[in-house]
């Protein structure tokens, strides 16, 4: 019954998935009447095969091309269910271990460890595969109440997590799933999470938090509650746990120093060989939080909800560009279901955005008599009996419509992108919705409006996509046309 | 002790001699440890701000830099912009813009002890600079109990109101003409468009 090293492990072929499961499913029915510390050394026997097993597999997944968007789908759905699989049989085998005298305390926290690892492992493959299970908050601030009553929080143990042998304190761990968590709800790809998930093994110290606020910018944790981490001291009674941002803002800093000198961080590792942007990205996302946007105290437009009315969606440039032409194109209807004055919640079906990604440009027919606005999907996260959220950040002013435009380089090619004009009548905040390609040339460009010929230069990047970044300019001269 | 070209290292200045070390060391070839740094660092420089610069070569130009620096400030992303400098000052110490670009916006933005280190860093880098008298001014307000900016016989507060002149290291232009052109360019790209 127990799970043999011998056993294939390379879980790229079925019939090693099917063997790991079947060793599962084994331990599943025999844990009611197996001894406590049997049960132990068979989970952490299991939890050691399935990490062996998918070491290579993981990171084909975030290379690029390496498997068929099936085989993708397929292995980031099992990988995902193991995760949480493991990671329930562990829940219920640290409260077994515990309450058995004869199971001791270090074997328990062991276990209670690698289930922290798994919690934050299927957080963190909810992102391959969509939330098919709900997040079970309570489960999770159970077991870090039962290590600080054991007074076992902050311990160090070892663990072997994507093959590497690690350190790290159960406070370590559950900050970890809390922190992947914040991000796992859409605003990070696959291979970012990853990236931020090896800084935060490399940050460890920083990860532990304190019984009380004691003044500073912080996250907490509140042990009653059913929901992730929040922002600032709690006002109402209950039992919470406080991280300080700071240091963990210095550490980001320190990764920045570190890209300056020309060194990724960490040096090996999966993430070590992530793109640039995808460090980038993160970093950009993690100064959001730790300045603590997203605080009560941090402006947030108000919510409405929708009718259900079905809005046009045009998906990238090319899209866009034809809608603003004489002939418009097909586009996908998608019900918004709440809306502000910064941005619109999408619910919808696998089919409806399987092209859609964190990234990409969208233009958004609000009213259907009236040129599209610019849109960027922000998050892009499945949610359990839902349908998949796409979440929106408008980028152009609905009151100014965006244009096509033309740009004649000086070799005489000419671009046709969106002009999105700011809603100051200074021309300060216009930018042009523009390819990756073109930003790259520092060329100058004549386009002309009006009675003028206006010749303009790209000169920063307001905001960025996928293949597509929102550049300003700077209008170097006009001559009449 | 001849250098290459025959000259002799005693009769140069100090400066002459940084010039021919820095020579020096582009003529040397990188080892492949440092050459992968600088491919990473490029790469960094390319995707943290592209549209900017597309590798370190692209911060050689300090007039460039300053300028993208203050666009990036006045559009609401001072980090970006601060980061912007720092690179450049990186790559080269010895421009004396740069530093004084990166200790303007570190005053607009009242960081006060990146605004004390960079200007100690600066001093360290170009002793008896011109420009000391001005950063000792804007130290003095913006850290007025800092004894880095202790100018003998200068008072603590030496202006008039809560905030003293601006040096304008950072380049804000005093010519209007690229501004309304910038104006007339949205009128014409918005004239004729409905507004909702």
């Amino acid at each position: 019954m127990s799970p043999s090293r011998d056993l294939a492990i390379a879980f790229d072929k079925s019939a090693c998935r099917k063997d790991y499961e079947q060793a599962f499913a084994k331990l599943l029915v025999a844990m009611p009447r197996m001894p406590r510390r049997e049960l132990a050394e068979h989970f952490i026997a299991l939890e050691a095969l399935l990490d062996d097993g998918m070491v290579e597999v993981k990171t084909a997944m975030l290379t690029e091309g390496l498997l068929s968007p099936r085989d993708y789908q397929l292995l980031g759905h099992w990988i995902y269910r193991q995760h949480h699989n493991l990671m329930r049989l562990g829940a219920k085998a640290v409260h077994a271990c515990a309450a058995d005298s004869k199971v001791d305390t270090a074997r328990t926290m062991r276990l209670l460890a690698l289930t922290f690892l798994h919690v934050g492992d299927s957080v963190k493959w909810e992102l391959m595969a969509g939330r098919h299970y709900p997040r079970d908050y309570p489960a999770l601030h159970g077991l870090m109440k039962l290590a600080i009553a054991k007074r076992r929080q902050g311990e160090r143990g070892e663990l072997v997590v994507d093959g590497m042998r690690r350190e790290a304190t159960l406070e370590q761990l559950y900050l970890r799933t809390l922190l992947l968590d914040r991000f796992a709800s859409g605003p990070l790809t696959s291979e970012e999470i990853e990236v931020l998930d090896a800084w935060l093994w490399e940050w460890g110290d920083a990860l532990r938090f304190e019984a009380r606020h004691e003044g500073g910018l912080v996250m907490r944790a509140d042990l009653d509650a059913n929901g992730g981490l929040a922002f600032g001291p709690r006002n109402a009674p209950g039992v919470s746990l406080y991280l300080h941002l700071e240091p963990l803002e210095d550490l980001r800093r320190a990764v920045i120093n570190e890209l300056h000198r020309g060194h990724v961080v960490p040096h090996v590792g999966r993430a070590a060989s992530m793109p640039i942007q995808a460090h980038v990205a993160v970093l950009l996302q993690l100064r959001k939080l730790f300045s603590g946007a997203g605080s009560p105290e941090s402006p947030r437009a108000p919510r409405r909800g929708m009718l259900g009315d079905k809005m046009e969606v045009l998906v990238g440039a090319q899209e866009i560009l034809a809608a603003l032409g004489p002939r418009k194109p097909e586009a996908r209807r998608l019900t918004p279901r709440n809306a502000s004055a910064t941005g619109y919640l999408f619910v919808t079906s696998d089919k409806a955005t399987e092209d859609i990604a964190v990234g990409t440009l969208l233009g958004l027919r609000v009213d259907p008599r009236e040129p599209p606005v610019l849109g960027r999907v922000v998050r892009r996260v499945h949610e359990v009996d839902d349908g998949w959220h796409l979440g929106v950040e408008v980028l152009s002013d609905p009151s100014v419509p965006i244009r096509a435009a033309s740009l004649e380089s000086d070799g005489g090619k000419s671009h046709d992108l969106v002009f999105v004009p700011g809603s100051d009548r200074s021309g300060r905040f216009d930018s042009f919705a523009v390819d990756y390609g073109l930003l790259g040339r520092h060329e100058r460009y004549r386009l002309r409006a009006g009675a003028a010929v206006y010749s303009l230069a790209l000169n920063r990047v307001r905001r960025r996509g996928r293949d597509w970044a929102l550049a300003g300019f700077e209008i170097l001269e006009a001559a009449t046309a | 002790m001849a250098s290459g070209g025959g000259r002799d290292l005693r009769t140069l200045t100090a400066k002459q001699v940084e010039k021919l070390l820095a020579a020096a060391a582009k003529t040397r070839p990188a080892d492949p440890r440092s050459r992968e740094a600088a491919r990473v660092r490029d790469r960094y420089i390319a995707v943290r701000f592209e549209g900017i610069a597309r590798s370190s070569a692209d911060l050689s130009d300090p007039e460039r830099v300053i300028k993208a620096a203050r666009l990036q400030f006045e559009e609401g992303h001072p980090e970006a912009a601060l980061e912007l400098i720092e690179l450049a000052v990186e790559q080269d110490r010895s421009e004396p813009s740069l530093w004084l670009a990166e200790l303007e916006l570190a005053f607009l933005l009242r960081m006060r002890r990146h605004f004390i280190e960079t200007a100690r860093a600066f001093r360290e880098a170009h002793p008896g600079t011109d420009a000391w008298t001005e950063i000792d001014r804007l130290g003095r307000a913006l850290a007025p109990d800092e004894p880095t900016f202790r100018e003998r016989g200068k008072r603590a507060h030496d202006h008039y109101g809560p905030w003293p002149h601006l040096p304008n290291w950072i380049g804000a232009p005093w010519d209007l003409t690229s501004e309304v052109l910038g104006a007339d360019f949205h009128a014409a790209m918005t004239q004729g468009a409905p507004q909702r």
